[in-house]
């Protein structure tokens, strides 16, 4: 081979050299498992163990167990709550963001921080803010009378203990939002403003409309991110199996049960799930969102 | 040179790669890892998985070094896991790289045996002279077997005994409530049970349970359990029912213990602690005479036909992945001895003197953890004993602490005994 055709044929592939480390990552550690979680999900598997074929058992099993409906029931109840509460909370952070107050940029930060913290510290925190005796909260409520309720030990207080995490949390997606808000034209403001607009003239009949793309992408992660919802759940659980997320029932199938076939099964049905409701989302989405560049 | 740039890419890449996938061992580890094998040239490497942690991580190291100067043959490395310990000790199985030993509580060890990570030592034990089987109590033995073999040795037993605050009885004129009955346990609660203050609200309760004691503390007393030896449900034979309505007495008819919302919110030993309440089941190991204020007595927790009580025991077990087996089973049994000097309650009969000597300050307890070594038992283990605690706490015992709107007990033993044959048929 001469030197010329050698450095032809380097230069066509130098590239993917370059990527190799990435294509070398995707490849092992996540297209191999996933497609090795579809055999598994076919199979009895103990972990400790050899995985057995046992072809559509464990999907035929979910169907008939009683704790996938109520592991289900409590993830959706969960999501039809958190996902407009959280997108409302980090909407009306955003937009109080947006104007002219002072000290700004410290605010952002402020209400950023929960983004960048890690999911276990902040269980641990919120664990004993939520703590009946000693927590945060019912101490608070203590001070002016009233005796605060067992958060996490009385079932009908489980969900809302976990909306409120949830809401707390919001200001990670204030961001998206605050570059939305951005991006709205102020001359579409001006003009309204002369045409004698007010304050909720302008936010329904401009901000929000402008801003529906901002809402399509944080309502199909808010879907993504509720049905996946384990570490506050496993670290915070909840009485009367109101704790119980999808996820947890799930881990609890693999490691405690030692049944990893079927938790695999599980992982499966709860991608299904996810992918319909966003091809629903999607799907909707030509009713509700307006994208000004289609318009033109 | 665009070329020798292009190769040093490749190389710095390729690099990288192998350096991120290589075990996470820095050269310093490395180094010292090599001087230490150095220096125990010929000794087998042992691993030791252990949940201990802390204060109990420095004394087992101390033990470990000294059986590592003692012995010849290997030496055992300790592997720390205070969080997650089965989630990791599994994941380490299922990579073929599983500790050598391991602790394990009595209910993992028959699913382990089923699945072959673990290694019957029937044959080593039963020739074993330095741990004589006969000499351990044979229900803490059996929760090391499974299917009649034996695969591990019992290193911890802790009975549940009753503690009562002696200040209360005092108080109140009642006699202390030495191995009484249920029927007289729940007549005491109604007498210590009162409003000490008279704000109308009840501030002094009898008694105390929120999920602890295991709900086999009522079943077992009254001649009945959840799962006999031979794997079939007994949960909803008349004595197991007895025994379920005794709780349900306890909690909601005689209420002679404060509601679980109550526990939840104000504690659960907080509140014995506390002196609010006059008697409390802990393990034999439990502290209070250190650190409660008010006198601490102990006896063995309330019958009715028969005498039991939980015995919460963990064992030690050797990898079925492990080489060398022979030098480890003799780690296991030079480990195991050094165990019993160790812990409270040791689970062999010749050690129990040694209570004392250990926790000088449970010299007032040693009648009552005597007594209740006697009986004390854990459960009858299944490969899903997992599946059958939760659906057990799931179906009966939580619902039961709550007695929500429309809680019917009898239905409850129904539903779980249905569920608990459904599962072991499976």
């Amino acid at each position: 081979m001469n030197k010329y055709k050698y450095r032809k044929i380097l230069k066509k592939y130098e590239g993917y050299l370059f990527i190799s480390p990435w294509i070398l990552g995707i490849l092992v550690f996540f297209l191999l498992p996933v497609g090795y979680s579809i055999y598994i999900s076919f199979t009895k598997w103990t972990i400790l163990g050899k995985p057995v074929w046992i072809g559509l058992d464990n999907y035929s099993e979910i169907f008939r167990d009683k704790s996938f409906y109520n592991s289900l029931l409590v993830t959706f109840r969960y999501a039809v709550f958190a996902i407009p509460l959280g997108m409302i909370a980090s909407f009306t952070i955003a937009f109080i963001l947006n104007s002219d107050i002072k000290g700004l940029s410290f605010y952002r930060t402020i209400y950023y921080l929960p983004a960048v913290v890690s999911g276990v510290a902040v269980s641990l925190l919120w664990r004993w803010i939520l703590d009946p005796e000693f927590g945060l909260i019912n101490s608070l409520l203590a001070m002016v009378g009233i005796q605060g309720p067992g958060w996490l030990s009385d079932p009908a207080w489980v969900l809302p203990s976990y909306i409120l995490v949830a809401i707390w949390g919001a200001g990670g997606g204030m961001i998206t939002y605050l570059v939305g808000l951005k991006e709205v034209p102020s001359s579409l403001y001006e003009s309204a403003e002369i045409d004698g607009a007010g304050f909720f003239t302008r936010l329904f009949r401009i901000t929000i409309p402008m801003m529906t793309p901002i809402l399509f992408y944080n309502l199909v992660m808010g879907i993504i991110g509720s049905f996946r919802k384990f570490t506050d759940a496993y670290i915070l659980g909840g009485a009367g199996n109101q704790g119980k997320f999808y996820l947890v029932y799930l881990y609890e199938n693999a490691f405690k049960f030692f049944k990893m076939g079927y938790a695999t099964a599980l992982a499966w049905v709860l991608f299904m799930i996810i992918l319909m409701l966003t091809l629903l989302v999607f799907k909707s989405s030509s009713l509700w969102v307006y994208y000004e560049s289609e318009e033109n | 040179m665009k070329k020798l740039f292009t190769v040093l890419s490749v190389l710095l890449t390729l690099v990288f790669v192998f350096t991120a996938c290589a075990p996470d061992k820095t050269g310093m580890e490395a180094n010292t890892q090599a001087a230490k094998d150095d220096s125990s040239k010929e000794k087998v490497h042992i691993t030791f998985a252990t949940w201990a942690g802390g204060d109990e991580l420095n004394e087992f190291q101390q033990i470990v070094d000294k059986v590592n100067t003692e012995s010849k043959e290997y030496e055992i490395e300790l592997l720390s896991i205070p969080a997650d310990y089965y989630t990791k000790i599994q994941t380490m199985i299922a990579g073929n790289t599983a500790p050598d030993l391991m602790w394990l509580s009595q209910e993992y060890i028959p699913a382990y045996a089923e699945l072959g990570a673990i290694e019957d030592i029937t044959d080593f034990a039963s020739k074993n002279t330095s741990i004589d089987l006969n000499d351990f109590y044979a229900p803490t033995l059996a929760t090391a077997k499974w299917n009649n073999k034996i695969y591990g040795y019992p290193w911890i037993a802790q009975p549940v005994i009753m503690y009562y605050n002696k200040d209360i009885f005092d108080k109140e004129g009642a006699a202390y409530p030495e191995d009484i009955t249920w029927n007289e346990f729940i007549e005491l609660g109604k007498k210590l049970t009162k409003d000490t203050d008279n704000d109308g609200k009840i501030d002094q309760y009898g008694f105390i349970v929120n999920g602890w004691p295991p709900i086999h503390t009522w079943l077992w007393t009254h001649g009945g359990g959840d799962i006999d030896e031979n794997g079939n449900v007994i949960i909803d034979t008349p004595e197991s029912r007895a025994g379920i309505k005794v709780l349900y007495d306890i909690l909601h008819v005689s209420k002679i213990a404060p509601s679980k919302a109550l526990v939840d919110a104000q504690g659960f030993g907080e509140q014995f602690k506390a002196g609010k309440i006059a008697t409390f089941m802990g393990g034999a190991g439990d502290d209070f005479e250190k650190t409660v204020t008010f006198k601490v007595g102990s006896t063995v927790v309330p019958h009715a036909s028969e005498h039991a009580t939980f015995n919460w025991i963990a064992s030690t077990v050797m990898s079925s992945q492990t080489k060398n087996k022979e030098v480890v089973q003799k780690a296991l049994s030079d480990l195991t001895n050094k165990f019993f000097d160790w812990k409270v309650v040791p689970p062999i009969k010749s050690k129990f003197g040694k209570v004392s000597e250990i926790r000088p300050d449970k010299q007032a307890a040693l009648p009552a953890i005597k007594a209740s070594m006697e009986f004390a038992r854990g459960f009858n283990n299944m490969p899903m004993q997992n599946e059958i605690g939760t659906m057990i706490w799931d179906n009966l015992y939580d619902p039961l602490l709550r007695n929500e709107k429309g809680f019917d007990v009898d239905k409850a033993i129904d539903i779980t005994a249905e569920e608990l044959r459904t599962l072991l048929t499976k």
